[in-house]
């Protein structure tokens, strides 16, 4: 037990850690990063030198000072992130404690656990392929220690290793049952996401415009709406501070009644999470998922946050009607001072009627000479809305809904700011329709007597192309957008898509496969129940026929390869057993050739030839003796 | 009690059923080889359980995903340990003779008829008292060790089973099988240490005139009480710790029997260490010699031969 440890193996070991701690790393605070990298390094050096360990004092203290580190940054030692922390630094500790094998064992198991815990900052690819390396690398130190190798074989070992994991691992993917959570985890704040935010403030849009992750995936189930018609609608901003745009309170019933003017649309949406409890949907939603239910303001709230990626089915309404609603004097609320301009501009059209104060708002924005960027001037303070109206008359959709709402309001016409996602690429490949963060967008909605409440873009005055067409057509000079959205030549646009409709499969039946899923599949291969014993015993032969194979191939793939030149001389054997002359089974090659050469002294020099060339090929490193082996041994007639 | 001893009795004849001795070399086949996880393979399996209820808990299908990897990668390893055992080839060998409480090596010669080399391992005696297990690094092709084994009494010393062990790649599982072969040591008993010097009239009629003339140095041998001083050779006493004296042709060349019945005062194992101890010492001294034994004769010669041929007589004395 107290022999100690080799240097290379440990070397490797920590060369593991660090590859388990990277992304973990990543999530944590620098600070806490920074100590477990140094210990790590200094670990590293301990080996190198074959300096001793610390003592248990500092290893205590390095714990303590370690949790203490964790505690600053999430004010737990538990859960999802705090947990993983304190895992992380247990084990980065344990390493400085391996005095013997079952130490090493120790800390590869816990390695193996915060492999399995990286699912929990991502499930992405990456994390996926990190998650397999690291694996990989675990086990490989682990049979380091039972068995010195070459780097080489041992990885060809360890592909082929996962080579066999692969089909068990599948099999019990899709057909372990999928259980609902065993026990419900603390409750947790959970990291921020990039996504729409419960309050518009100013550059919040124009932010999200930089960001070309997905938010979300859409197929429809039959018409497709036109570009212009697009509007995903998110969180609607009711409150004006001032400053910014708020959310009220999300669980409120009271909400308008909605009459049908128009088809309904069904569509399916692959939501991305975003940690937000609301859903997006096309306009007017009028069926929904189970768990969500619709606002007092229209809005789709979901019972949870959304931390995982969800599909549900909406049906919404393309043309609509609303009326009686509790949220109207909500939509006339302004602050009590402020932006003086605006509201004199506003008092100058409260005397026509609703619509018509609409059309001078919006013909005050198409004709007063503002334009649309995305790097707008940074407008602050109490009169931010005055500033952007009458001074800089530039900005991004978030300005144009925010000054033009404030208008309404001030002119009498209750209004409020709606987030939410405009626009799309149409993905031909996977017929669907991907919609990017990127596409953030934020428009007003009026409410007209008779009508209720309905859509109003006064970013359409100022850029009705980024209505109708997307974002990067949107702006007349080249803002500062990444590279990608610059209008992509085709077959990268092209790539870009198949790219995508390959995520996308991937989210749907890996990521996204689940309870719900897994009876999809199960229906298709005509299983009805679960727990059937039909089921069962399928499942049992499939996997039995799995692990038979496993065997057999590991257990008789492993012939050896016999070299060319002992197949030439059994061939040359052969030729003189024709002749009488067996080779006898503890007869070396030079007693036989002697044996042979006294019975056919006539192909002495023949037989001789073949037998120095034979043992010159198995047993020299002459290359060429090979080749003259096989020459000799084909014009040798017996 | 009695159900117990059948028991055993029952399990020892299907083990030796399973196992059979074989003179010639043994194959590792399928059903010769057992295997279940070590208590690290239990961890391992608890710690990839225990991911798979994270994945439940948390809903990651990705960590589903990668806790049934696990348990694949587990089952790929279980595989390999299996593998590295099967169908190798091992013969034991008879073991060189030794003395009695000095260790017999047996040889054992191993092949391995597939191109993946067998590694790490381990060979020791089932039944041996301080097993001392030797491991086998890698087996390419051809391998040759010696498994030690500690003698006790004279006499055929059987090897016992031989139990061979590995936990490659990964100790996550346990995969051994045992080797019973008629391989036997031959155990010569153990030599008295200080033997008293045979007194040269104990030559069994053969007594010759003991010359002390210093004519024909012949050898050293230890000093005997009725040892003359002038004898003693005092130059190489300074080196060793016996007291040797010098002794001359006339006494040296004297065959001598060492005799069974003039030894009446010990018991029968004391006697067969105080003639081994004398055979060696007489070899060494180039004395010939002899046995008389009950029953039996052995004149008197010299060699390693002869030598050999005494202590094998000795070992196996009824």
């Amino acid at each position: 037990m107290n022999t100690p440890l080799e240097r290379l193996p440990l070397q490797y070991l920590i060369a593991t850690f660090v590859l388990v701690l990277l992304p973990h790393g990543l999530q944590f605070s620098p600070w806490l990063t920074l100590a477990l990298g140094a210990l790590l390094l200094w670990r590293a050096w301990i080996s190198y030198r074959g300096h001793t360990l610390p003592s248990t004092v500092v290893r205590f203290l390095l714990t303590l000072g370690l949790f203490a580190l964790i505690w600053l940054d999430y004010q737990s030692l538990i859960g999802r992130q705090g947990g993983v922390a304190a895992l992380a630094c247990l084990a980065t500790v344990k390493l400085f404690e391996t005095r013997s094998q079952r130490d090493i064992k120790i800390v590869s198991l816990l390695a193996y656990f915060l492999v399995g815990a990286g699912f929990l900052i991502a499930q992405s690819q990456w994390i996926l392929l990190w998650a397999i390396l690291s694996m990989l690398a675990i086990t490989g130190q682990l049979i380091q220690w039972q068995s010195a190798q070459a780097w080489w074989a041992l990885s060809k070992q360890l592909l082929l290793m996962l080579l066999e994991a692969i089909p068990i691992a599948i099999l019990l993917f899709f057909f372990f049952p999928r259980l609902p959570p065993l026990w419900s985890m603390p409750d947790e704040q959970v990291s921020a996401r990039t996504g729409l935010s419960d309050e518009m403030r100013p550059g919040n849009f124009s932010q999200l415009a930089k960001d070309h992750s997905v938010a979300f995936r859409v197929e429809f189930e039959d018409a497709i709406p036109k570009p212009a018609l697009r509007y995903w609608r998110g969180p609607v901003f009711d409150f004006f501070d001032g400053e910014g745009w708020k959310q009220p309170s999300l669980n409120q019933a009271g909400g308008p009644s909605i009459e049908a003017r128009g088809p309904l649309l069904a569509y399916t949406m692959t939501m991305e999470p975003h940690n937000r409890n609301w859903l997006l949907a096309l306009d007017i939603p009028e069926s929904l998922p189970d768990t969500a239910m619709l606002s007092n303001r229209m809005q789709v709230v979901n019972s949870s946050p959304i931390t995982e990626r969800q599909r549900y089915r909406i049906e919404s309404l393309s043309a609509w009607k609303t009326s009686s609603d509790d949220t109207l004097p909500a939509a006339l609320q302004l602050p009590k001072s402020g932006n003086p301009e605006a509201r004199k501009l506003a008092a100058s059209w409260s005397t026509l009627p609703p619509i018509e104060r609409v059309n001078r708002g919006l013909q005050w924005i198409r004709n007063g000479g503002y334009s649309y960027t995305l790097n707008p001037p940074l407008i602050n303070g109490a009169h931010s809305i005055d500033l952007f109206l009458f001074k800089y008359k530039q900005g991004f959709c978030e300005h144009y809904a925010g000054a033009f709402t404030f208008l309404m309001r001030a002119a009498g016409v209750p209004s409020r700011v709606v987030g939410g996602y405009q626009g799309g690429q149409w993905n031909q490949n996977g017929h669907y329709l991907i919609v990017r963060q990127s596409n953030a967008h934020a428009w007003s909605e009026v409410w007209l007597a008779g009508n209720g409440w309905q859509r109003v873009d006064p970013t359409a005055m100022v850029a009705p192309s980024r209505i109708n067409d997307g974002l990067m057509n949107g702006f007349n000079n080249a803002d500062t957008l990444p590279f990608m959205d610059g209008a992509p030549p085709a077959w990268l646009q092209d790539l870009r898509l198949h790219w995508d409709s390959l995520v996308n499969n991937w989210n749907q039946w890996v990521i996204g496969y689940d309870m719900r899923k897994q009876m999809q599949l199960f229906k298709k291969l005509g299983i009805d129940e679960v727990l059937s014993s039909e089921f069962i015993l399928r499942l049992l032969l499939a996997m039995s026929v799995v692990l038979i194979t496993l065997f057999l191939i590991a257990t008789h793939s492993a012939k050896p390869k016999q070299d060319g030149a002992s197949q030439l001389w059994q061939q040359f054997c052969r030729k003189l057993a024709k002749r009488g002359c067996i080779l006898a089974p503890n007869e070396g090659p030079l007693t036989f050739s002697l044996r042979a050469s006294l019975l056919w002294p006539e192909y002495n020099s023949a037989i001789n030839y073949i037998t120095q060339q034979y043992i010159a090929a198995r047993y020299g490193s002459d290359p060429e003796a090979l080749l003259k082996l096989q020459q000799a041994v084909r014009h040798f007639h017996s | 009690m009695p159900k117990l001893k059948w028991l055993s009795q029952r399990r020892d004849l299907w083990f030796n059923r399973r196992h059979p001795s074989q003179n010639s070399a043994q194959t590792l086949k399928y059903d010769r080889i057992y295997i279940l996880p070590s208590g690290f393979g239990y961890a391992f399996t608890f710690t990839a359980l225990l991911v798979l209820i994270g994945a439940i808990n948390y809903q990651l299908s990705l960590a589903y995903l990668f806790a049934f990897t696990l348990l694949g990668l587990g089952h790929a390893i279980l595989l390999r340990t299996f593998r590295n055992l099967l169908k190798l080839h091992l013969q034991l060998f008879d073991a060189p003779a030794v003395f009695a409480g000095e260790t017999a090596y047996f040889p054992l010669q191993l092949s391995n008829p597939n191109r993946l080399a067998k590694r790490a391992i381990h060979f020791y005696f089932k039944q041996a008292i301080k097993p001392l297990p030797l491991e086998c690094v890698v087996i390419e092709r051809d391998a040759h060790l010696s498994i030690p084994l500690l003698s006790q009494h004279r006499g055929w010393l059987h090897a016992p089973t031989l139990q061979l062990s590995s936990r490659y790649p990964m100790g996550l599982c346990h995969a051994w099988s045992y080797l019973n072969s008629p391989a036997r040591c031959l155990v010569w008993p153990h030599p008295e240490v200080d033997p008293p010097p045979w007194s040269p009239t104990l030559g069994g009629g053969h007594s010759t005139q003991i010359g002390n003339g210093e004519e024909d140095f012949a050898g050293l041998r230890p000093y005997t009480p009725s040892d003359s001083l002038r004898r003693i050779a005092w130059k190489q006493a300074a080196h060793s710790e016996t007291l040797p004296v010098k002794f001359f042709d006339a006494e040296g060349r004297s065959p001598q029997v060492f005799n069974w019945d003039q030894l009446n005062e010990l018991d029968r194992e004391a006697k067969l260490s105080r003639l081994v101890a004398w055979i060696l010492a007489a070899e060494q001294m180039g004395v010939p010699y002899g046995l008389a034994l009950p029953h039996m004769q052995i004149d008197a010669a010299k060699g390693t031969a002869h030598q050999i041929n005494c202590l094998n007589t000795l070992a196996l004395f009824e």
